[in-house]
């Protein structure tokens, strides 16, 4: 596992990594708004207004799917990238490079939680204290976040061979946006499709989210299980590719 | 002082497989599955072995591409071997050499925490020795400025600064010295002195062959992934000056980096031959060539200051003259006589002069320090009629790299107090 000494070198590379990311504008909180805000605008006009979606406070409910959506999709392509944009450094030093990817995901994490709180203050505003079930909150983004470590793992160890696995990446997430419950409620799928369309880990992790935040709902056991199972899955998978060959392919780097 | 064995390399190789086809993509590599595979294998190293004491410090010689960096990344960690394997008893620097930083955005002071945390030293102990790492880099100005602002001498002055601050046994130096400017350099030299007080180990790679001497005790040269030799550093780095061309590790001739003639003293040379009166005479005793031969008795035109030279001449004495002499003269590069000499100066008596022979002339020893140098063979009788005459037709070239004298010559000196 990982010494003291690695922690602290993760904690190092996280902090100093997300204060460049502000520090290098003016604006630089804001600037990290303008993409979900926007987001929220483009969908919110385009699924309520012109399609006429019905669904009570889908606002907040696309907000959190968006910010949800965008915390996978940043952690995994900024994991994906993780050790071949520090070549200069792999090639040089013997270290647990594995380090860079957590470490890369962490990063991502910590926007996350800016952008989440801009969500709060939504909430509040729109919907008032939400109850203490809120806090539930909590799991479905740990979950999210191993996932997203998990993907990063095989992604980053595949992308130090294989350079076209950034744009296979690139289209996955374009369809992933769409094939997860974001812009529009689960319920709009038929139902003889749902149980290939919850295999989808978004899937799941988005409508539990919601169900905590807006709508005081705790998932039910089947969902949580699911939602273990494929994460136990893609995290050990990942990291089993990512221990098994990414000293082989860090010859290629 | 009692061995302790510290690194052990035994039977280490290492392959790398070059597809003539890159297949650094999926699309690729799924397409050549279609195809046999189509590759080159390149041993980057072949069959190493040598062993390393503790308190002992190697150098590790050979042009670029003979494999000294693959066996670095080997013995670090970074690369697997192929075959064999190497062994480390204690802890070695994680790192082969500091230029690049981990961001290009951050400071140096924030790099050197970076660095610090994978050579294994926890906040404290950075904190402690902070000052003086920054102090020794000599960056203290610059500490606070991004890292895209340092130049490359700087990175490496960082890194270096904060390598030789790690706790390990065995420091891995990569030709930390060629970008160092000479204050830099005098402190990397006491640096390596302390660290070889405290017993511990470097391995040092560098083309500064006085460098290895000065540090290293002993030394292995490689060449295209060949161990050529492992031995006392200063016989491995005359070897290697005299035998830059080594063909599947035996030794015949020279070439090599910074060793070999630039295009400059190339293109003099061949203008100078081509001058009206280089050669004269009516060659009734003709030269035909000349060879010129090392300390290790091969033939070369590279030699090393206070080493010995022999110059072979070969002659057909077309009209069976008796009255015969040869003679040399070496000239600097700018035209000034450095010396002269003839058989009969030498006392030397020409019998059995045969139709066609050759006939050496040993200089003991090299007295220039360096420089090019052309060389005049002339046969001639003993009133200075000239039979033929070679002028400054040839050329070599001395380099010094067991001393630090200076000046023109090197005469054998040496100080002695008498009350």
């Amino acid at each position: 596992m990982l010494t003291k000494q690695e922690i602290s070198l993760i904690k190092e590379l996280t902090v100093s990594e997300f204060k460049l990311r502000y520090k290098n504008s003016v604006l630089g909180f804001f600037w990290s708004l303008l993409k979900p805000l926007a987001m929220l605008t483009t969908l919110y006009i385009v699924f309520r207004i012109f399609i006429k979606i019905d669904s009570e406070q889908y606002s907040l409910f696309l907000l959190l799917g968006i910010i949800l959506w965008n915390f996978f999709s940043e952690s995994t392509v900024f994991g994906l990238n993780s050790i071949v944009s520090k070549s200069g450094i792999v090639k040089k030093m013997n270290f647990k490079y594995g380090i860079l990817i957590i470490s890369a995901c962490l990063v991502s994490f910590l926007s996350f939680l800016l952008n989440f709180m801009v969500f709060a203050i939504f909430l509040l505003f729109i919907k008032g204290l939400p109850s203490l079930i809120s806090l539930f909150i909590i799991f479905p983004v740990m979950a999210l976040f191993l996932l997203s470590l998990g993907a990063s793992f095989a992604l980053a160890t595949f992308f130090i061979k294989y350079r076209d696995i950034g744009y296979l990446w690139d289209i996955i997430l374009q369809i992933g946006f769409w094939i997860s419950p974001i812009a529009y409620p689960i319920e709009i799928i038929p139902a003889k499709y749902l149980n290939i369309y919850m295999l989808n880990p978004l899937a799941n992790l988005i409508t539990i989210s919601r169900g905590i935040v807006l709508d005081n709902k705790l998932p039910n056991l089947e969902m949580i299980l699911t939602s273990f199972i494929t994460l136990l899955i893609i995290l050990t998978l990942g990291y089993a590719i990512y221990k098994f060959k990414h000293r082989k392919f860090i010859e290629y780097i | 002082m009692q061995t302790e064995k510290i690194i052990e390399v035994r039977n280490l190789s290492k392959l790398f497989r070059i597809s003539y086809e890159k297949k650094d993509t999926l699309f690729a590599s799924i397409k050549g599955m279609m195809n046999p595979l189509q590759y080159s294998d390149l041993w980057a190293l072949k069959d190493i072995n040598f062993d390393v004491n503790k308190g002992e410090s190697i150098g590790i010689i050979g042009e670029n591409g003979s494999g000294k960096t693959t066996l670095l990344k080997i013995l670090v960690g970074i690369l697997t071997p192929t075959a064999g394997y190497s062994k480390i008893f204690g802890k070695i620097a994680p790192f082969l050499e500091l230029g690049v930083g981990f961001n290009e955005d951050l400071t140096g002071r924030e790099n050197i925490y970076l660095y610090s945390y994978i050579m294994g030293l926890s906040k404290d102990e950075i904190d402690k020795k902070l000052d003086n790492i920054i102090k020794f880099s000599g960056l203290e100005r610059f500490i606070d400025s991004k890292l895209s602002t340092y130049s490359s001498g700087m990175r490496i002055r960082l890194g270096f600064s904060t390598a030789i601050q790690s706790e390990s046994d065995i420091f891995l130096i990569d030709e930390v010295l060629a970008v160092g400017d000479m204050k830099f350099q005098h402190k990397c030299f006491e640096v390596f002195r302390n660290l070889k007080k405290q017993r511990k180990t470097i391995l040092f790679v560098s083309h500064d062959l006085n460098a290895i001497k000065k540090i290293c005790d002993k030394a292995l040269l490689l060449k295209e992934g060949k161990q050529v030799v492992f031995g006392e550093s200063k016989y491995v780095s005359d070897l290697y000056v005299y035998s830059s061309i080594i063909e599947n590790g035996k030794i015949n001739g020279l070439k090599g980096r910074n060793l070999t003639y630039t295009k400059k003293e190339f293109k003099n040379m061949e203008k100078l031959k081509k001058q009206v009166n280089v050669r004269w005479g009516e060659k009734e005793v003709e030269i035909t060539k000349i060879k010129l031969f090392d300390k290790f008795n091969k033939k070369n035109n590279l030699f090393v200051s206070g080493d010995p030279l022999k110059i072979r001449i070969y002659y057909k004495n077309n009209e069976n003259i008796k009255d015969l002499d040869f003679g040399i003269g070496i000239f600097y590069e700018d035209g000034r006589h450095c010396f002269g000499t003839t058989t009969e100066v030498e006392n030397y008596p020409l019998k059995n002069i045969k139709k066609e022979g050759f006939i050496d002339c040993y200089i003991k020893r090299l007295s220039m320090q360096e420089g090019n140098f052309y060389l005049n063979v002339i046969a001639l009788n003993k009133k200075h009629y000239h039979y033929d005459w070679h002028n400054k037709m040839y050329m070599f070239k001395v380099i010094k790299i067991n001393n630090l004298d200076q000046g023109m010559f090197n005469l054998d000196c040496k100080w002695k107090i008498s009350r």
